[in-house]
């Protein structure tokens, strides 16, 4: 294990907020100093192709969209048990998403210290290329979330950039 | 009396792709395929520059990454008469037949093998007559008792980390799985290794299309990775010789664990070649282009029909003859459900008039799937490696005839055989180490043209939209990992008028036409003997070697009870 951290963004960008994970690390690629060993991938609608960079990981942060039904542009934060739990949810199908790629990861020997997961509450998950302004603010806050645990773990140094919040 | 068993893979949520089936005494008699999730590409692409579709297009889906991008980029070369040059088509059959290769053998091992492969039984395997086993199939390396001792471990404690995912849901110790324990656990050892083989061997998308997945490297005219001996920024003699030992890669791999894991698998499941025949109807458009004179005739997968599974006649291909209905699917015509629309004039006006989620059943009298029913002079079509080599062998491609013949004399089956769920997976094989074989004349073509200082990658005199007429339309065809895929566009004063993509998934998946003909799917699933109605594996079979794409396209977590939907779009 290499030791990397790895921020994980998931969704489709050409439906609306369902691409919210992708914004978010678009957005700190764009905010971020880059830092060595920290891996912000845009993980769009992969499945099997994200194994390597989860198993270079030893601490992984996934954003993706979720509904639980809180008001649109909620930040969930699922840690611990719940987000190694969310491993199991997708369990029917033979169908390879992230779920079953943290599982295969596991079943290989991938031991993680973290595992932190990530959820934007959506409002509009339609054909379009734009947020919706209501995820649009919680991608800001996501931005901080991430960034927080980031820094928390000592891989960023300092509380937040400057002008995180602020940038369109 | 017939009971309707549904099986929403998924989710019993939104779903994604849903079966319902009527079985009646152990067999089903009926079935229905709904794809309950709209695309909406269409609409993205509507008004754009045709030179860019191909970036969104690919975005279809994220398992097949490049299958898009090529039917974009070849149906607006086509619709402006752009010929593009030798070593861009070169690179274009190295980054399909990798992504063919690369995606075959993982649906072989972890998308289908758990159909056939019980894990629970696997760890009650003998290490040491697993290797015997091993060792009478294959040279492979990886062979030894501790080897597969090690592997069985992994397992175990995987199992008993109370975290087995994807595991815990499968049929295990269902009744229709009939491999030894040995066998079982051999295959899942492969099923591990084929996960190292796939990431190593997509490394060729990663030096040919600039990144991997949705490489960057294609264009209208061509490719823009640069091919030229005296750069590091370019396909050079280093680019050549990872391009050679990637080939090899796949060679071995291929050669020795997956055609010796699917014959091995097959000889315990031969009734599953008189299981799942379906339409009887396959298309392909053909590929691989061998020279660049545009003739079909060059292509190494040749195009054809087969109708009525008669291997006698190969019949020939016209675009002209495809159309889609929308009679039982989800979407509004304006001149009428009934009508069959060609992809040129193709509407895509959603109406969905299902019943509010959740419900039971589906209204299958009426519409009830947002996949169209595409047809071929009003015929369902299979598509896909079945329809491939069944065209390849009707037309005497001699590597296909012989590879084919090498699996049926195995096997101790006759050609009637490949009509089948057991035919589909084994024409997968077939074709993955028949495209295997051709990687280094492709190769070798590059490195020849290097040499002789051809090194054009790209036609520019149609580039500028000033040089286009103020109409056009073309289509682009490619035989993706799934079966034949085609993307139509109309330019008008240039930007994109229409486009339509006619997906492999949507002519096999495709509900019942005007006619109430069903589609590949519900026909391949008649007469599926289901033995518990409650855990139907045998549905999952025949389904699964059709090669469903699932894993695309709209993820989603739901926070409320525990499900995450993954609609799907191929």
């Amino acid at each position: 294990m290499a030791g990397q951290t790895l921020v994980l963004g998931l969704g489709n960008t050409l439906l609306g907020d369902e691409g919210i994970g992708v914004h978010v690390v678009c957005y700190l690629k764009a905010v971020l100093p880059p830092v060595p060993n920290l891996v912000l991938l845009d993980g769009g609608t992969l499945g099997l192709e994200l194994l390597p960079y989860i198993e270079e990981a030893s601490r992984v942060v996934v954003v993706d969209c979720m509904c639980s039904g809180r008001p649109p542009g909620t930040v969930s934060v699922l840690r611990g048990r719940e987000a190694s739990e969310w491993q199991t949810y997708l369990a029917a199908a033979h169908d390879l998403g992230l779920p079953n790629v943290l599982a295969l990861a596991h079943l290989r020997g991938w031991r993680p210290e973290e595992l932190v997961v990530i959820g934007i509450e959506p409002l509009c998950l339609g054909p379009g290329l734009e947020l919706s302004a209501e995820v649009a603010k919680g991608r800001d806050e996501a931005a901080i979330v991430v960034t927080n645990i980031l820094s928390c773990w000592g891989i960023v140094h300092r509380e937040r950039p400057k002008n995180l919040g602020e940038q369109q | 009396m017939s009971q309707r068993i549904v099986l929403d893979p998924v989710t019993r949520i939104e779903g994604h792709l849903r079966i319902e089936a009527d079985v009646d005494g152990g067999q089903i008699g009926e079935a229905w395929v709904s794809g309950t999730m709209f695309r909406g590409m269409e609409i993205v692409l509507r008004g754009r520059d045709p030179r860019e579709a191909w970036l969104f297009t690919q975005r279809i889906c994220g398992v097949c990454t490049t299958v898009h991008a090529i039917a974009s980029v070849r149906a607006v070369e086509d619709a402006l008469g752009v010929m593009i040059p030798p070593n861009a088509r070169l690179m274009r059959n190295l980054i399909m037949a990798s992504q063919l290769i690369q995606d075959h053998v993982v649906h072989f091992y972890a998308l289908h093998a758990l159909d056939w492969v019980d894990v629970s039984s696997a760890l009650q395997a003998d290490p040491s007559q697993t290797a015997a086993l091993a060792q009478s199939i294959s040279d492979w390396p990886s062979a030894s008792s501790a080897y597969f001792a090690g592997v069985q471990q992994k397992v175990k404690s995987f199992v008993e980390s109370g975290q087995p995912g994807f595991l815990a849901s499968a049929y295990w110790g269902h009744p229709a799985y009939r491999l030894p324990p040995e066998a079982n656990l051999m295959a899942l050892a492969h099923y591990l290794e084929a996960l190292d083989f796939q990431r190593e061997f997509i490394k060729v998308h990663a030096l040919l299309g600039g990144k991997n997945p949705h490489t960057q490297t294609f264009l209208v005219g061509g490719q823009s990775y640069p091919v030229d001996p005296n750069s590091q920024n370019a396909l050079n003699a280093d680019g050549l010789a990872f391009l050679r030992s990637k080939a090899q890669e796949a060679i071995d791999f291929v050669s020795r664990v997956y055609v010796p894991d699917l014959l091995a698998v097959a000889s315990f499941y031969k009734d599953w070649a008189a299981i799942g025949g379906g339409v009887g109807n396959f298309l392909c458009y053909g590929d691989y282009p061998m020279d660049d004179s545009g003739d079909p005739a060059s292509l190494l997968l040749p195009r054809g029909r087969i109708v009525g599974k008669d291997l006698g006649v190969v019949l020939p291909v016209d675009q002209s003859q495809i159309a889609e209905y929308a009679t039982h699917s989800w979407y509004q015509y304006s001149g009428g459900d009934e009508t069959a629309l060609h992809p040129w004039r193709g509407e895509t006006t959603p109406r969905y008039v299902g019943p509010k989620p959740p419900y039971e059943h589906l209204e299958v009298e009426g519409k009830y799937s947002w996949l169209k029913a595409p047809r071929y002079e009003d015929m369902p079509m299979e598509v896909g490696p079945l329809a491939r080599m069944l065209v390849a062998y009707a037309s005497g491609v001699p590597r296909v005839r012989e590879l084919v013949e090498v699996v049926l004399k195995h096997l101790q089956v006759g050609p009637e055989a490949l009509f089948s769920t057991l035919g589909r997976t084994a024409a997968r094989g077939i074709e993955t180490l028949f495209l295997c074989e051709q990687l280094n004349t492709w190769i070798d073509q590059l490195a020849s043209n290097m040499a002789n200082g051809d090194l054009r990658i790209h036609a520019g005199e149609k580039w500028d939209p000033q040089t286009w007429p103020a109409e056009a339309e073309g289509c682009g065809w490619h035989e993706a990992p799934r079966g034949a895929l085609g993307h139509w566009v109309r330019i008008k004063d240039g930007e994109i008028a229409n486009y339509q993509a006619v997906v492999p998934t949507t002519w096999n998946a495709s509900p019942r036409d005007a006619k109430g003909q069903p589609g590949p799917y519900e026909a391949a699933l008649v007469g599926t003997p289901i033995a518990d109605s409650t855990r139907p594996i045998e549905i999952l079979r025949t389904i699964h070697s059709f090669d469903p794409c699932i894993a695309c396209a709209v993820h989603l977590l739901d926070g409320r009870d525990r499900e995450i939907s993954r609609l799907l779009i191929g």
